[in-house]
């Protein structure tokens, strides 16, 4: 709203002013019209009046013969001045008769010269006046507009009406001739006073266009009266009902009586207040509900960023882990864990599918789940499966998650992995870089029977493992490509496990510059940092590798008291691979690092697992059956566990070197 | 592996040397199945045995169930002790 000093632009008041001016020049016009009408009237009634004059003046003195008169210089004291006097008293009852001024007799002596007959005034002290001034013989020059009309009327035209003002008053003059047996003997002027009807005529113009004017302003009045009281207050108390209105407060509703349109404006504002209300109170509801999505959104995420911190680092004897998240704009499903446990690396790295807070829910509940499995002791394609199990009978939404988990042995380079739909991870060290080709599995939550399986590779001395979310592979550049695997592959360092991590960010991130991050983007990088004498060897599975084995070992371990009790454990394990796996070879791996020896024997046989059939007490009589040599194991050895893994039966056992 | 073999009338002494493992077992068997059937006593002396693997120990067994219990174990080291104690052998043999 403009207020304060500027000046407002009232309708009524420019309708008032626009109609004033109309009525001003309605009133102009009016007194142009009637003038002009009015003067025109009266010329015309004078001339007739002159016609009739003309007559009757030639019919007076159609016997008289005034040729006489014309050329004396005076009236001579006989007859004559008294014939000449009645003849001008006669006309002069005619003058009066005829309402005009002068009458007057003349002829012309010359072009520019008159010479009067005969001149009468209807007033009679005028008349005594010119009866002397303008006497028989008097000549006057003609004025010289007069000259033209004089000669015309002496040439036998009737000549009139002439408006002339001068020292007789504002008159109209005719000229016209006059006729002695049928000749022009002089011309005769007839002056009509019309001051007093200019008078009249201007008093009744005046007095016209004034009612008129005066009946049109109150008109007028009335007018803006009615538009005042059936519009603009209607208008007015519509607009400041639109100033005052207050959706939140008490709404006081218009009741305008006036025309339909106005009525119809008043019940528009009405219904449109009512529309108002009504969609602010929407609109207040809408906003509450969106500020408590917004909250929920922000509660989602900071779980979120909880459960999976921007970065994590793990190391200990003989690994490093990193890893880092950067989530997208809106709460996606990413998540990773790493953690230690019973001396073993494990990692898991996750993709739930969609993405917000049921994403979220989702990866909260699906991590808690994989991680627990781990924790009690589950291998990962166990852990996975029995997450599957879980997924599938709680997924109302038909979510479903990628994972790839895996466990390091840091004290082998043993990592046992299991895939479930997750990208494919990427391996890369002094050897090389290649992507790790686990079994493709399939995303955890879809089908009951997911069969995820176990696989194993052996990493060696500062190799490194790069898991990896989707978010790195289809981040987008500026020109709509993908980063994909070949850049990703191009990308891998074989340093430090934050170095690695940091070169493949780092290129995904010039690789998107400028593009909005559309996915999270999660990475794990694992790297074996091996810092002692290793042995591996696939060994034919016959008793004579159990010697090979020993030489190795006992070599190994030459410094430790314990090198026999060793020893003893691995003959039990290996002797029982020999007799009773019928696989073809036994893959041995001895890592000593400290004062820890790590023994890992793997055969391709009928799975078996040792650990599980451990006997109970035996009879010491029974005991030449066998059923000792996993007893004794599982004295000496620290740790001994068994997996099935890729169709191998993988058995790891730890010594401590120092006697106890 | 060496097996110095002793025999004294009804008892008889075998003295295994170095390492008794699964390959070799059938050595010790072979002299412990070879024994006459005059022999109830026998003595298995292990100065010199550095180590036993449980196909030993099953031997021990059969040993001992062969003499009917009269099985006598002599100059047992630590280690293998510790062995025997592994599986509960000292407290059903007769180690001297």
């Amino acid at each position: 709203m403009i207020r304060g000093t500027e000046r407002k632009n009232h309708a009524l008041r420019r309708i008032a002013a626009i109609a004033l001016l109309l009525i001003l020049a309605t009133a102009l016009t009016l007194t142009v019209v009637t003038g002009v009408y009015y003067s025109n009237f009266t010329k015309d009634s004078y001339t007739a009046s002159a016609r009739n004059f003309s007559v009757a003046l030639n019919d007076t003195l159609k016997n008289t013969d005034l040729s006489e008169y014309i050329a004396k210089d005076s009236v001579e004291e006989d007859d004559n001045v008294l014939y000449y006097n009645a003849v001008r008293e006669y006309l002069r009852g005619l003058c009066d008769l005829a309402g005009a001024k002068y009458t007057y007799l003349f002829n012309t002596v010359n072009e520019n010269d008159m010479r009067f007959i005969m001149t009468i005034a209807s007033d009679d002290e005028e008349d005594k006046k010119v009866k002397q001034e303008r006497r028989l013989g008097v000549v006057v020059t003609i004025p010289e507009n007069d000259r033209s009309n004089i000669k015309r009327a002496s040439e036998g035209e009737f000549i009139g009406p002439q408006p002339v003002n001068n020292q007789y008053g504002n008159v109209l003059i005719y000229y016209f001739p006059i006729y002695y047996d049928d000749e022009i003997v002089c011309v005769a002027g007839i002056d009509y006073d019309v001051s007093a009807v200019s008078r009249t005529a201007v008093r009744n113009v005046v007095g016209i266009v004034l009612v008129v004017t005066v009946v049109l302003i109150a008109v007028l009045g009335v007018l803006l009266l009615v538009l005042r009281k059936k519009v603009f207050e209607p208008i007015k108390s519509i607009s400041v009902q639109m100033n005052s209105f207050d959706p939140e407060g008490e709404q006081e509703r218009l009741s305008i009586r006036s025309y339909h349109e106005i009525n119809e404006i008043s019940s528009s504002f009405n219904k449109l207040t009512d529309d108002i209300i009504g969609y602010i109170s929407n609109l207040k509801v809408m906003t509450e509900e969106r500020a408590h999505t917004a909250a929920e959104l922000g509660i989602a995420r900071s779980i979120q960023t909880g459960m999976v911190p921007r970065e994590s680092r793990l190391s200990g004897e003989g690994y490093e882990v990193y890893a880092c998240a950067k989530p997208a704009k809106e709460v996606g499903g990413d998540f990773y864990s790493i953690f230690e446990m019973n001396g073993e690396v494990f990692l898991v790295i996750a993709d739930v599918s969609g993405k917000g807070v049921a994403a979220a829910l989702f990866m909260s509940m699906a991590m808690n789940m994989i991680k627990g499995k781990l924790r009690s002791g589950l291998s990962p394609a166990d852990a996975l499966n029995s997450a599957n199990d879980e997924l599938c009978a709680e997924n109302p939404e038909g979510m479903f998650v990628t994972v790839f988990a895996a466990v390091l042995d840091p004290h082998t380079g043993q990592l046992i992995f299991a895939n479930a739909g997750h990208t494919r991870p990427l391996i890369s060290g002094s050897e090389g870089k290649r992507f790790l080709e686990p079994a493709p599995g399939i995303a955890l939550g879809l089908f009951e029977d997911a069969d995820i399986i176990n696989e194993k590779m052996d990493l060696s001395e500062g190799q490194c493992l790069t898991a990896y979310t989707d978010g790195i592979t289809e981040a987008v550049s500026g020109g709509r490509e993908f980063f994909g695997e070949q850049r990703l592959l191009e990308a891998a360092q074989s340093g430090s496990a934050e170095d690695t991590a940091e070169a493949i960010v780092g290129a995904v991130s010039r690789f998107s510059k400028g593009c909005e991050q559309s996915d999270d983007i999660t990475l794990l990088t694992l790297r074996f940092n091996f810092e002692g004498e290793l042995y591996r060897e696939t060994l034919p599975c016959q008793m004579s590798s159990l010697g090979i084995m020993r030489d190795k070992l006992l070599e190994l371990a030459a410094d430790s008291p314990k090198k026999r009790k060793i020893a003893l454990a691995c003959e039990e394990i290996i002797v029982n691979i020999i007799e009773y796996s019928g696989s073809e070879s036994i893959g041995v791996t001895l890592a000593r690092k400290g004062q820890t020896l790590a023994v890992c024997l793997e055969d391709s046989g009928k799975a078996f697992d040792p650990l599980s059939e451990q006997p109970g007490e035996k009879d010491f009589e029974d005991y030449d059956t066998g059923g000792m040599g996993i007893r004794m194991v599982m004295q000496i050895a620290e740790s001994v566990r068994y997996i099935r893994v890729s169709g191998k039966n993988v058995i790891t056992m730890l010594f401590g070197l120092n006697d106890k | 592996m060496t097996i110095l073999k002793e025999i004294n009338g009804s008892s008889a002494v075998l003295k295994p040397e170095g390492w008794v493992d699964t390959q070799n077992a059938d050595e010790l068997k072979a002299a412990i199945e070879g024994l006459d059937k005059s022999i109830t006593e026998l003595t298995i002396d292990m100065e010199k045995l550095e180590y036993i693997s449980s196909a030993g120990l099953r031997l021990i067994v059969a040993a001992h169930k062969q003499m009917n219990g009269a099985l006598t174990i002599k100059n047992v080291s630590i280690e293998i002790m510790d062995v025997f104690k592994m599986t509960g052998f000292d407290k059903r043999l007769n180690i001297k």
